[in-house]
């Protein structure tokens, strides 16, 4: 198998398709949030649509979660009067069914008892009649807010021609546990392969790799939606810039050496769900047993 | 104390050349001196991958010598006792130092540690996961874990014969003609001597440390007690 068949192959896998279970039970949390926020505010005009990775269409199965915008009306001020207040009432409301984790801008859905629900809910406000520009709060950094435009973001992914690179790029920092966020990845795959977007898919996914390797700190990011607003150097620090460099240049060797197939951890046939048959035949086959142990708080002193 | 990688250089790369062929997915990176390994760990029996862990690394200054401390990084496991998730600061806790030391004979390399007892617990967690039990039992908590595991080694969990016995191994004052620990009669050259040989292996330091626990344990349940 050529390398380009393998990343064609590997992006194949990773698509979620219309009607996949993972895309349903998404949606059924998509909808409670719908009919929570819509019942408590019944007189707002509130736009409820996708962003991130399900808008641009980069979603790839293992590492994939549904942003959900909610806007309101520039004048709307049932929801609040300031951008965090209107965070904290769409965060309280949620807290009825889920339980919330604050983000920097989103809030983090997770079930009651349970675990993370994979959905980011993004309040926000217009900033005008328009409804194009956005502003959402910030509970981290200088500003209190952000302006920010979700077509622009949608557009600038969705339509730079190298969506299938950027999804290869977070299948590789998936797998890799690089710690960048996909935002300033998509947007350095971008700025990378606007240079020179010529040759097949590996040609291309190489030219990434190259590209993090030698000269991650020359590479720069921009919002597209607010250049000279919004300040992105939070999410792409010299440490992720470091560690960036470091597992692209691994993974260039790897796939020198070993092939594409080895340096993406491809390590037998995937187990969708572990099946505890074959977990308690794993654990029946331990050479070496060894038992788990914690320390005890109070012990420590 | 000088870390590993100032004293022989060459051992960070021959520590990347293994992570690149065997564990590529996982990356050493140094910071502030200390390497950390980050990555995926692929949980894979009879050709198939069971499960994948994100998981990072933070090798000691005398790799591999001592345990590296290791965290799962995607929020996974929860950070509670009852997951062997250390409270104080997220990693999770692989076992009994002792015991790690004797089962991995004071070899602390990358592939053990992750063939071992990262493995181990990572099969224990998926375990967990489908509401099973942990395969091969836990230690309790604290100090009872390590009495628990002087109990099974030695045959005693009596706090003052295990402190007595550490302090003995610490000052190698433990004799094949002594009155075995267990409480048999025996000595110990003939009752548990192979037990304690496999003591004498682990580090001072290691000892210790469970001494204090254990006496620690001690003078709380006795302030209990008054």
């Amino acid at each position: 198998m050529t390398g380009s068949e393998f990343l064609t192959a590997l992006l194949t896998s990773q698509r979620l398709a219309d009607g996949a279970p993972e895309l349903v039970a998404l949606d059924k949390v998509r909808d409670e949030v719908e009919r929570l926020i819509k019942s408590a505010l019944p007189n707002s005009i509130i736009r409820f649509t996708h962003g991130g990775s399900r808008a641009k269409g980069t979603m790839v199965r293992e590492d994939y979660d549904l942003d959900l915008v909610v806007y309101f009306e520039n004048e709307d001020d049932a929801p609040g009067e300031t951008l965090e207040e209107i965070y904290e009432t769409i965060a309280t409301l949620l807290e009825t069914s889920f339980t919330v984790k604050r983000k920097r801008s989103a809030l983090r859905l997770r079930a009651k008892k349970g675990g993370d629900l994979r959905v980011d809910v993004v309040p926000g406000r217009y900033i005008d009649a328009t409804r194009t520009d956005t502003f959402i709060h910030q509970n981290e950094g200088s500003k209190e807010r952000q302006k920010t435009n979700l077509e622009v973001h949608i557009r600038h992914v969705g339509q730079s021609g190298h969506t299938n690179e950027i999804a290869l790029s977070k299948i590789w920092r998936t797998r890799h546990n690089v710690g960048i966020k996909t935002f300033p990845l998509e947007l350095l795959v971008i700025n990378v392969l606007s240079e020179d977007g010529s040759g097949d898919i590996e040609a291309r996914f190489r030219r990434v790799l190259d590209a993090f390797a030698d000269r991650v700190d020359e590479l720069q990011i921009e919002d597209p939606a607010n250049p000279y607003g919004n300040d992105l150097s939070h999410a792409l620090t010299n440490a992720i810039r470091r560690e960036v460099a470091k597992a692209a240049s691994d993974t260039r060797d790897a796939v020198d050496k070993y092939g594409w197939a080895h340096a993406f951890g491809e390590s037998g046939n995937k187990q969708a769900v572990p099946n505890v048959t074959v977990i308690r035949s794993a654990a029946a086959a331990v050479a070496t047993p060894t038992r788990p142990w914690s320390m005890v708080d109070d012990e420590l002193d | 104390m000088t870390s590993w990688i100032e004293r022989d250089p060459a051992a960070l790369q021959q520590l990347e050349a293994t992570l690149r062929q065997d564990y590529p997915t996982m990356h050493a990176i140094v910071v502030d001196g200390a390497v950390r390994v980050r990555g995926t760990y692929p949980v894979v029996h009879e050709a198939r991958e069971i499960a994948r862990y994100s998981l990072c690394m933070k090798l000691p200054a005398d790799y591999p010598y001592s345990l590296p401390v290791v965290w799962e990084t995607a929020d996974r496991i929860p950070r509670v006792e009852d997951r062997h998730v250390n409270v104080a600061n997220g990693s999770l806790c692989l076992g009994v130092p002792a015991a790690l030391w004797i089962a991995l004979g004071g070899n602390f390399a990358i592939d053990r540690v992750l063939d071992i007892p990262v493995r181990n617990f990572l099969i224990g967690n998926c375990m967990i996961e489908a509401g099973e039990d942990w395969p091969h039992g836990e230690w309790a908590h604290g100090a009872k874990g390590m009495l628990q595991f002087f109990g099974e080694t030695i045959g005693t969990d009596d706090p003052r014969t295990v402190v007595r016995l550490i302090d003995g191994l610490i000052n190698e004052k433990v004799r094949g003609h002594w009155p075995c620990p267990c409480g048999s009669g025996a000595i110990v050259r003939k009752c548990h001597a192979e037990a304690i040989q496999k003591l004498r292996t682990v580090p001072t330091e290691v000892l210790a440390h469970s001494g204090v626990l254990i006496l620690n344990l001690m003078k709380r349940t006795a302030a209990r007690n008054v």
